[in-house]
């Protein structure tokens, strides 16, 4: 064999022996190849909710924590209907035209798919508690607005508020403070309608496994610290986590493509459910 | 990278080869750094070929042992990396009980650099050309970088003279980077802002859209899996030019196509020779009778499919084309070509739907699709969301008619004319500027061959 030959064929074996043994020392019985993360692209907070990525494959993570049952359970008693001598209202007696929801793109799904056309949306992909107050939105009648101004204009019985998911890459303390003044300002604006808090909606299991940032246990954390804000009177939380969960406490794996946000059929749902758990607190 | 030219340019013609071989092994290893088995496969298939070439030539008697061992080599790393996973996949739910699991990561690459080892080692056997005596250099015909993951499929015959004696010159190499930059513009500018409309569509659910929206959401796609693999292709030859290589032509113009049979010899022209060469001239071509050319062609438009991905849709795929240029080849292939404002308008309901069979892997998924596009089942052309084919055209319309544009020859013949250096200067650098401001914002995905 040539010299030259034998030195690369030399260097390539040399190569081969180098890569394997390195890669049995380096392998952690835990850790799971992630191999469609060729350009390791990252995702960024800004642009987690436009850009929509479809799901890429998972590190094993257990997202699920005691701190956040006990929350849950506390918020669940939170949410109870007040005691009341009223009959209770039947979904389908419940009229959204006063309805106002306000969101970000899991709203928009609602906005377009679910069917609920009386209401008014202030609604928008990216739409989060750190730049609400710079959007404006065309709503309705009211033409373009900031949601300010529409909560001075417009009249609503009923405002269901779910922001979240586009600022767990921020503090948390922080977040709760902003959603708060919302809510104030909701308040302020709108002294007779019902809040709403809608719990963000769950990423599924392989999103929030492989994802530094925007995973269920950091979701969770969030929609904690939003539940204390309600009363139980005039403003309430609820969680729609529970029609979409699958066993792993994230969103089923079969009712989205993206693991972010539902297909388009199961927006029905969503809103027939925001409907019933309307009237159960009317 | 930027080390990578610098040594390569800094250093004299001869050693270049040492250069190219180290940067790009050096990439094929980050780029395999989480499948280390990938790498080694990858040698072993280099080293392999190299000494099959050779020993065929030193021992003319057992030629056809050592290229059956090449041969089978290449066949059981392709089956076992790219098919293993849906064969077991579909034993399993033929026989239950057996629990096979399997599910192995496509090495990148694979089926470039395997078809152009084949290619190579076929050649050898003809006696076509002569084995590269050089381990070194026939490493760094397989590894070089620019057109490992994604081709153009290169013959060994058509760069063994860079291979061995190539002189860059500044003026090629400017012609590189403004090729390099115009690939990466229509990859980023145009491919990927179109593939989000596809993507958004599938996560809407096929069953939600309405039938414009169908329609425009198909055409995207179309555009973005020929702007993705178009602008890779010239990145690919504009890297290829900067490093004193010519490489093929991958594609040309097929949307301008009059027929399906037409578009195949445009688009992925490189993959079309290689069946040409390896699969159907050995089968007998079209010199065999009209019954073993229907055969030989049968096999080809399968194994395209197949080539492409492991699933039943694209043995459909396969099979849809295969069936297509049939009839066009029996039947009304004269008539398109004499008439090309017909020929057109059936190509651009055509290759939407071709592409239909090829993007959407589940069967279900894909009839669901289809009643979408052509609502004459019960659901009508609409949907919940009334008018939304409305929105998304209203974000995505400049990106069509970019699209069209640029699908035409008529940008390229311009750019042609173009004599001012300036302009042209001022042209690549704004796509440039564009293109990076895009991937900074994280607008990029993965490219679409790369799974292959």
């Amino acid at each position: 064999m040539k010299k030259a030959n034998f030195i690369t064929l030399a260097f390539l074996c040399v190569l081969m022996i180098v890569v394997a043994v390195v890669s049995v020392l380096k392998k952690d019985p835990a850790e799971t190849p992630d191999p469609d993360n060729d350009n390791g692209i990252q995702q960024t907070q800004k642009d987690y909710d436009e850009t929509q990525k479809p799901s890429n494959d998972t590190e094993p993570f257990d997202s699920s924590s005691n701190e956040t049952d006990n929350i849950t359970q506390q918020t669940d008693e939170v949410t109870k209907a007040p005691e009341t001598e009223k009959p209770p209202v039947r979904p389908e007696d419940v009229s959204m035209d006063d309805a106002l929801f306000i969101g970000d793109s899991r709203t928009v799904g609602i906005m377009e798919y679910a069917g609920i056309s009386d209401a008014d949306f202030f609604c928008d992909v990216g739409m989060s508690i750190y730049n609400i107050n710079k959007k404006s939105i065309s709503v309705s009648d009211f033409g373009k607005v900031s949601v300010t101004e529409l909560l001075e204009k417009g009249k609503y019985g009923k405002i269901y508020v779910m922001l979240g998911v586009n600022e767990v890459g921020y503090d948390f303390n922080t977040t709760a403070e902003k959603y708060g003044e919302l809510i104030d300002l909701i308040i302020e604006k709108q002294p007779d309608a019902t809040v709403f808090i809608q719990a963000n909606l769950h990423v599924s299991k392989k999103r929030s496994d492989k994802d530094k940032v925007v995973n269920n246990k950091a979701i969770d954390t969030l929609n904690a610290k939003f539940a204390s804000f309600a009363d139980g009177e005039k403003i309430f939380y609820i969680d729609v986590n529970a029609i979409f969960d699958d066993e792993n406490g994230g969103l089923a794996a079969d009712k989205s493509g993206d693991g972010t946000h539902p297909y388009a059929k199961y927006y029905k749902e969503w809103g027939k459910w925001i409907i019933e758990q309307t009237a159960a607190v009317m | 990278m930027p080390i990578f030219f610098g040594c390569y340019y800094f250093v004299p013609d001869k050693t270049k080869n040492i250069i190219l071989f180290l940067g790009s092994l050096s990439f094929y290893f980050v780029g395999t750094i989480n499948n280390p088995e990938h790498f080694i496969v990858f040698i072993l298939s280099i080293i392999l070929d190299f000494f099959v070439a050779i020993w065929m030539e030193k021992y003319e008697k057992y030629k056809k042992i050592f290229l059956s061992l090449g041969v089978v080599f290449h066949l059981l790393s392709l089956i076992t990396f790219k098919y293993s996973t849906f064969l077991f996949g579909e034993i399993n739910k033929i026989f239950p009980g057996a629990e096979l699991a399997f599910n192995i990561v496509l090495p990148i690459g694979i089926s470039f650099y395997t078809f152009q080892g084949l290619s190579y080692i076929l050649d050898v056997y003809k006696g076509k050309i002569s084995a590269e005596k050089g381990l070194l250099e026939y490493t760094v015909y397989i590894s070089m970088f620019e057109q490992l993951i994604a081709g153009p499929i290169v013959i060994y015959g058509q760069i063994k003279k860079d291979l061995h004696k190539r002189h860059i010159k500044l003026e090629a190499v400017i012609q590189g980077v403004g090729i390099f930059i115009f690939g990466l513009g229509m990859k980023v500018l145009l491919a990927n802002p179109l593939g989000k409309l596809w993507t958004q569509t599938a996560n809407i659910g096929y069953e939600s859209i309405s039938t414009p929206l169908a329609w425009l959401a198909i055409v995207a796609f179309s555009f973005q899996i020929y702007f993705d693999f178009f602008g890779y292709s010239l990145m690919a030859i504009g890297l290829g030019k900067m490093l004193g290589f010519r490489l093929p032509k991958n594609f040309d113009h097929p949307y301008t196509s009059l027929t399906m049979t037409e578009f195949w010899r445009r688009w992925h022209i490189t993959l079309g020779s290689w069946f040409r060469e390896y699969v159907y001239i050995p089968l007998g071509g079209n010199r065999k009778g009209k019954a073993a050319t229907i055969r030989n062609l049968f096999i080809v438009w399968m194994l395209t499919g197949i080539w492409h991905g492991a699933g039943y849709n694209f043995i459909l795929w396969g099979a849809f084309l295969f069936t297509v240029i049939m009839i066009e080849k029996f039947l009304i292939g004269d008539l398109l070509n004499r008439h090309p404002v017909i020929a057109h308008t059936y190509m651009i309901l055509l290759i939407p739907i071709s592409w239909a069979i090829f993007a959407i892997e589940d069967f279900g998924q894909l009839g669901v699709f289809f009643t979408r596009l052509f609502p004459i089942f019960g659901q009508g052309a609409g949907s919940p969301f009334a008018g939304d084919y409305i929105k998304y055209f209203g974000m995505y319309w400049p990106f069509f008619i970019v699209g069209i544009l640029f699908s035409t020859k008529l940008p390229y013949n311009l750019l042609k004319k173009v004599k001012s250096g300036v302009v042209i200067f001022m042209f690549i650098v704004i796509i440039f500027a564009a293109s990076v401001y895009c991937m900074y914002q994280g607008f990029d995905d993965p490219f679409l061959y790369f799974r292959f």
